[in-house]
């Protein structure tokens, strides 16, 4: 069985969404994706982030510095 | 590490570097990536790749002095200001613990739903600028558009009257020019005067809805105030006006002057907005790359550290020269240097920092600047610069955009026959 290819298209577009959003895998302060109002399922350790420039499942306990404070 | 090369005789202010800081800022990156100015003691970072790593590690750079004076103000006004100038840091210039509550209630007020609510009020607003301008054969854009649209745009957010917007935007050229030029003393004095006097119209501004809240961003605060008093107070919000009061328009203003410039001197750029207006949302990205209104922004270092080798010693301050690092070809390739309105990676540009200190502004910016160029290739596709003029800059080193800008709106052909220009066979 032969190792799957790694597709450079999506890795290039991922490693593209970190440098426009400044992602990072530890919260900044106490602020993180888990409290963002672009995290699609709050509670949930992963979710999918709607906003415009990021786009992709992120975790609970990241940060991008495109974080918007929830509506209340 | 190797020791840091020194730039005696680079000054900032020097008259062709204010008109052009492209071309030496070109020679550092390549020959001298980090540089030390020993006029006004600061270490100079030129790469893309240094800046944004300084932007994203708050462990060892501090944001402290990021509005300071870039040299210091002489004694007779610093006088004038210890009679009650009483800023402290609230949000560029601000560090951990303090910048987490001051930027999280900005964004509970500035959050995209206002933003929303407040962009048929610019393009209203906007329009009757670009009305009034096509009324004219040759007009300053500058004085007639991009100077008075961001500064309602940004004051009446905040809620300043109408009628205090031209005393505002005097003022508010001269606390940039007391905080990043360099003036004579006398001037230094008189400047200062302004500045205080901003200070104090704000301080009574707030107080005034302090006492009766209207529907305004700094009402916003004030009932965010009373609902998290731990949070924020009356000072914090006298300051985040205060700030806001000039960052929320100087840096539009100067992004639409540049970009109008770069897109007439390049005609066909021009033309292709026109043709494709589909491309103006990343044409705003490609000004703040290509000539952006912030060509630098600073920091102070925590500890020993260094940059692309160079050793910077604990509480040396630095220049991150963003115009440099949006001018890289390591990041933006070998025609970096070119204006191009379909430039795939012009977004990636450091104009508004990023990260934590990421500029809460910059959606009000964008947003501005889009409807700014929506607006002008719709109703002035004809424009053309006045030709033979010299465009001049604000004499200050960190932001840059032109006081004056001559363009004949119906093109240069029209204003001839009207007379406006005179006759070239």
């Amino acid at each position: 069985m032969t190792e799957p290819d790694v597709d450079e298209v999506r890795f290039a577009a991922a490693q593209r969404v970190v440098k426009v959003a400044a992602l990072r895998a530890t919260p900044v302060d106490e602020d993180s994706c888990g409290t963002c109002r672009y995290y699609l399922e709050p509670g949930e350790g992963l979710s999918f982030c709607w906003q415009e420039k990021v786009q992709i499942l992120v975790g609970a306990g990241w940060w991008c510095h495109f974080w918007e404070m929830c509506d209340e | 590490m190797t020791k840091c090369p020194v730039a005696e005789g680079y000054d900032l202010l020097d008259p062709d570097v204010v008109a052009d800081p492209y071309p030496r800022l070109e020679h550092w990156r390549s020959e001298s990536p980090v540089f030390y100015l020993p006029g006004i003691d600061h270490y100079v970072i030129t790469r893309y790749a240094d800046i944004e790593h300084v932007l994203l590690d708050r462990e060892t750079w501090s944001a402290a002095n990021a509005s300071s004076p870039l040299t210091p103000v002489c004694p007779a006004a610093q006088e004038v200001l210890s009679t009650g100038f009483d800023r402290v840091p609230t949000l560029n210039n601000s560090d951990p613990p303090r910048h987490a509550p001051m930027r999280k209630s900005v964004l509970t007020v500035m959050n995209p739903r206002r933003l929303k609510a407040l962009e048929p009020v610019l393009r209203d607003y906007a329009t009757g600028l670009v009305d009034a301008l096509k009324e004219h054969a040759v007009v300053d854009l500058v004085e007639s558009f991009s100077f008075p649209f961001p500064g309602f745009g940004a004051f009446s957010l905040l809620g300043f009257p109408d009628r205090d917007t031209d005393m505002l935007k005097d003022w508010s050229r001269n606390r940039v020019l007391l905080t990043y030029g360099r003036l004579p003393e006398a001037q230094q004095v008189a400047t200062a005067r302004d500045v205080l006097a901003m200070w104090k119209y704000t301080e009574a501004f707030v107080a005034q809805r302090w006492a009766e809240p209207l529907d305004d961003l700094t009402s916003d605060l004030i009932r965010l105030s009373h609902d998290k008093p731990e949070q924020l107070n009356q000072f914090d919000i006298v300051n985040i006006v205060y700030s806001m009061a000039l960052a929320g328009h100087e840096t539009t203003c100067n992004a639409i002057g540049n970009g109008v410039l770069a897109l007439l001197r390049d005609r066909d750029q021009w033309q292709r907005l026109i043709d494709e207006p589909a491309l103006i949302e990343n044409t705003v990205e490609e000004i703040l790359r290509f000539d952006g209104p912030v060509l630098y922004h600073r920091r102070i270092a925590k500890v020993d550290t260094q940059v692309g080798g160079i050793p910077i010693p604990a509480g040396a301050k630095v220049m991150m020269a963003f115009a440099s690092a949006d001018h890289d070809p390591a990041q933006f390739g070998e025609d970096a240097d070119r204006f191009r309105v379909d430039r795939q990676d012009a977004e990636l540009h450091l104009s508004f920092g990023k990260g934590p200190h990421l500029c809460l502004g910059a959606p009000l910016g964008r947003l501005e600047t889009r409807i700014a160029l929506e607006l002008l290739t719709t109703a002035t596709p004809d424009m053309d610069l006045v030709p033979g003029q010299q465009v001049q800059y604000s004499p200050n080193a960190l932001f840059r955009g032109p006081t004056a800008l001559l363009v004949a709106p119906h093109g240069v052909r029209h204003a001839e026959h009207t007379g406006a220009l005179p006759l070239v066979s």
